[in-house]
């Protein structure tokens, strides 16, 4: 632990690798632990100084802040992260997961129908949304495990986003995992009549294409924003409609149809700026570009594959 | 929209390497983000560099991207998630035109039209009829029910009693909210009928424990006899029947009015109209002129005390629903405006009867009724009427409503005192919302944490496996043993009790800090290990 110079409020603090003085002006975590009104939950200020400490060393990691000023730049900036967390339901997860009844009785009565709402969004069915926030609601309480100590989801939160949005994502995740565990266990008959057991066999490896292409088109995808990238991915590969990928990203949808047109455009353009860079004509750049000499090539020959496979059996 | 080429969504599909950079642990493109980074990616809580990095995350990762579709659906899809979830419950397919977004607008104008129509009739029919009728019981109704919906609340159309907290609140909040002109009458009215304000307190059993204390109307000597007698007048119309939600929303125990006790309660309102048209006969008879009476003196409330039976035919209807009881007289003195004289009352009538017959509990309010009467009708003759008057009607509004006997004591149970515990650990009681508490030592060995209360029913649990049950309100405890055996104190359990919840008097839980939970079907006579 490293000493540091004046603080802000002029007194001299020790200041962690997190940013986040172990010995920080106790206004500081007096202010915060008000704010978050921890006490009505059963929180002591240690005890929520500690939550912050542990979620400011998560976030904020290694010391990023160089120079002279860096240690007080460092401070304030942790400071405004701290500020930013969603204090109060920080201070309820932790509570709850610490088994403070009144925070369970808080918990209770502001997400229970909550919990159950989402989770009938999520499965889209009655009993099997039930099931998933009963299997939420037991890993949220911690329950024992063959002795073990009791170990609450809720001590994962950090307040980073609110707690609701966080039991949404826990949902999903826990519907996923169930999905996916599921899916394993297909018995023979459900394969048959789902038809994999008559799945044609994998094609013969396609014809390489003009590497060129290959080449260009990564080059430019690359050179994407991370947010375009997504858009693509969200709209084109998992076929999601304008409104569920700007959700995602909390912008309105004609932000994102705006998005998708502009950045489709942009990027057919590069990919032939670039194939006519490598020696490409204009034409054979767009020829190249919307032929897709793959699809092709595997249609037809999983189309006679099956042509044979029908014959055999006739 | 232009479509992407397919070479391109095989190439955007295999994606890029995750990005190692100097990013935390936590957003190391290595890892999927958690669900504090997805959710506050969504709700747009984090750093730009932060969000930057999961969106290369996301871009690249078609589970996490799924993961985030399941957790934050677009509203429309929400939407009709929702709307296809409820239709498969119902089994039902709903008209397009059911569909809520239809329907709410349909809901808005639809409670637009009803305030507007009460509020129209409450004008029509209200306002110019019967100003001075009206406006004590507005008064009343604004000084004794805090609940914005319940100022400026005009009563009945015939004039309904003051006194009648049902017919007070029964007056809809549509009509209080679209009468502001009725509040400014209301305001006026107060400064020249105070006394009428513990008519419309006392009436109301579901309220009672939740009035505010009133101050003791500093009856002018000059006020008339005649005065009363118009009150009382105002009082024979029938009230309104009080909604279940105001009747909820003034209990702080969220009391559950069931349609039959409901209906018990109008049948009781309409007694009460009667009873009250008697007490204005009787006080007409009644007065005579007097002189130096004190209301509240010791001696009328002690003879009042015994002398229900003496009274007119509305006595008799008392008779039958006023049977002496301490602790009737306790709830009921708890329940009134905590004045001096009330208060007095309280102590002596306690003082007086030891024990409380059932039915002595359920009528809890009208034992007060003879008092009051002996009250008003000396006081009438004085000039100084005041309490007494308000008493008498009162007591009259209370043997109505006592009717819906069940319902009543349950309520009155339910409201005849509030529960903590206080820092020190003890058991505390206060008989008035707001009102002072007092520590009741129980078991000063014991560290009380909890503690539960169901009317009169409470359990109180806390250090070394304690728990206390009391059946009369906190008055008198007994020691319950929780754990398999009664009689087998080795394997009674010693953990602190930190949590409570009794439905009823004889199912409940209680969980200790030993993370054990204990559950009674018979009261606490047998316990069980749930978990």
């Amino acid at each position: 632990m490293e000493t540091g110079g004046p603080s802000l409020q002029g007194e001299p603090v020790s200041v962690s690798d997190s940013g986040l003085a172990s010995e920080a002006p106790r206004d500081f975590f007096r202010d915060l632990y008000g704010k978050a009104g921890a006490e009505k939950f059963g929180l002591s200020l240690e005890d929520f100084a500690s939550i912050l400490r542990e979620v400011t060393a998560k976030y904020r990691g290694a010391a990023t802040a160089s120079g002279s000023d860096g240690r007080e730049s460092r401070w304030v900036e942790t400071a405004q992260f701290c500020s930013g967390l969603h204090l109060e339901e920080l201070a309820l997860a932790r509570a709850c997961s610490k088994g403070s009844e009144a925070a369970w009785e808080v918990f209770l009565t502001r997400y229970r129908e909550k919990l159950y709402d989402a989770a009938r969004a999520i499965a889209q069915e009655e009993s099997q949304a039930r099931e998933l926030a009963d299997s939420l609601y037991a890993d949220l309480f911690g329950l024992n495990k063959d002795g073990a100590p009791r170990v609450s989801k809720l001590s994962y939160y950090t307040g980073r986003g609110s707690l609701e949005g966080w039991l949404r994502t826990v949902l999903a995740q826990e519907y996923v995992n169930r999905y996916r565990s599921q899916r394993r266990l297909v018995s023979l008959e459900e394969q048959t009549e789902a038809g994999a057991q008559f799945r044609a066999p994998a094609s013969d490896p396609a014809p390489a294409l003009d590497a060129r292409l290959e080449t260009a088109t990564d080059e430019a995808l690359k050179a994407l924003p991370a947010e375009d990238r997504f858009i693509l991915a969200s709209y084109f590969l998992d076929g999601r409609t304008l409104a569920e990928t700007a959700r995602m990203l909390g912008v309105h949808e004609s932000t994102v149809s705006r998005r998708v047109e502009k950045v489709t455009a942009a990027l057919r353009k590069q990919i032939v700026s670039a194939l006519m860079r490598r020696g490409m004509s204009r034409a054979q750049a767009l020829e190249a570009l919307e032929a897709d000499v793959r699809d092709l090539s595997l249609d037809v020959a999983s189309r006679l594959r099956e042509g044979i496979a029908q014959d055999k059996e006739g | 929209m232009e479509e992407l080429p397919k070479f391109v969504r095989q190439r955007l599909a295999h994606g890029a390497k995750p990005d190692s950079s100097n990013a935390p642990d936590a957003l190391r493109g290595a890892v999927h983000p958690d669900a504090n980074l997805l959710s506050a990616f969504a709700e747009r809580s984090l750093s730009e560099s932060e969000r930057t990095t999961v969106l290369r995350h996301l871009a690249d990762c078609a589970e996490c991207r799924e993961l985030m579709s399941l957790a934050f659906p677009a509203p429309d899809v929400q939407t009709t998630l929702n709307d296809a979830a409820t239709s498969a419950q119902t089994k039902q397919r709903l008209p397009l035109w059911l569909g809520w977004r239809t329907l709410r607008w349909g809901v808005l104008a639809a409670s637009i039209a009803v305030v507007m129509a009460g509020a129209f009739r409450s004008a029509i029919l209200k306002w110019p009829t019967a100003p001075n009728t009206a406006n004590p019981a507005r008064t009343t109704v604004a000084e004794n029910r805090p609940a914005p919906s319940m100022i400026g609340a005009p009563p009945a159309a015939s004039g309904a009693p003051s006194t009648q907290s049902n017919a007070v609140t029964g007056a809809t909040a549509a009509d209080a909210r679209g009468m502001p002109v009725l509040r400014d009458k209301i305001a006026e009215t107060e400064k020249e009928k105070a006394r009428s304000e513990s008519l419309l307190e006392r009436s109301d059993v579901g309220g009672l424990a939740k009035q505010k204390p009133v101050a003791a109307p500093a009856a002018p000597a000059s006020q008339p006899a005649k005065e009363m007698e118009k009150s009382l007048a105002r009082l024979a119309a029938p009230p309104r029947p009080r909604p279940a939600d105001e009747r909820q929303s003034s209990s702080e125990y969220a009391l559950k009015v069931a349609p039959n006790q409901a209906k018990e309660a109008n049948e009781a309102n309409k007694d009460q109209s009667a009873l009250v048209a008697d007490a204005v006969t009787a006080n007409r008879r009644a007065t005579t002129p007097a002189t130096g009476n004190e209301p509240g003196a010791p001696s009328r409330v002690a003879a009042a005390a015994g002398g229900v039976a003496k009274t007119k035919p509305m006595e008799r209807d008392l008779d039958r629903k006023l049977p002496p009881s301490s602790e009737a007289l306790e709830v009921q003195a708890q329940a009134v405006t905590p004045e001096k004289k009330a208060d007095q009352l309280r102590d002596r009538l306690s003082a007086q009867n030891a024990q409380a017959s059932p039915v002595g509990q359920a009528m809890a309010p009208p034992p007060q009724a003879p008092v009051a009467r002996e009250q008003s009708q000396q006081g009438a003759a004085s000039g100084l009427v005041p309490q007494a008057t308000q008493e008498v009607t009162v007591t009259q509004q209370q043997a109505g409503a006592a009717a819906a006997r069940q319902a009543a004591k349950g309520r009155r149970a339910r409201l005849s005192a509030y529960w903590s515990i206080s820092a020190a650990g003890r058991i505390a009681r206060s008989r008035a919302e707001g009102g002072p508490w007092s520590e009741l030592h129980v078991d000063d060995s014991v560290k009380f944490q909890a503690v539960s209360a169901e009317g009169n029913d409470v359990w109180a649990g806390g250090s070394g496996g304690a728990l206390y049950h009391s059946t009369d309100g906190g008055n008198h405890w007994a020691r319950v043993k929780i754990g398999p055996n009664q009689t087998d104190d080795q394997a009674a359990v010693t953990a602190t009790i930190v949590s409570l919840r009794f439905s009823d008097s004889q199912h409940g839980e209680v969980v200790t800090e030993a993370h054990e939970k204990w559950s009674t079907t018979d009261g606490g006579a047998h316990w069980s290990l749930v978990q």
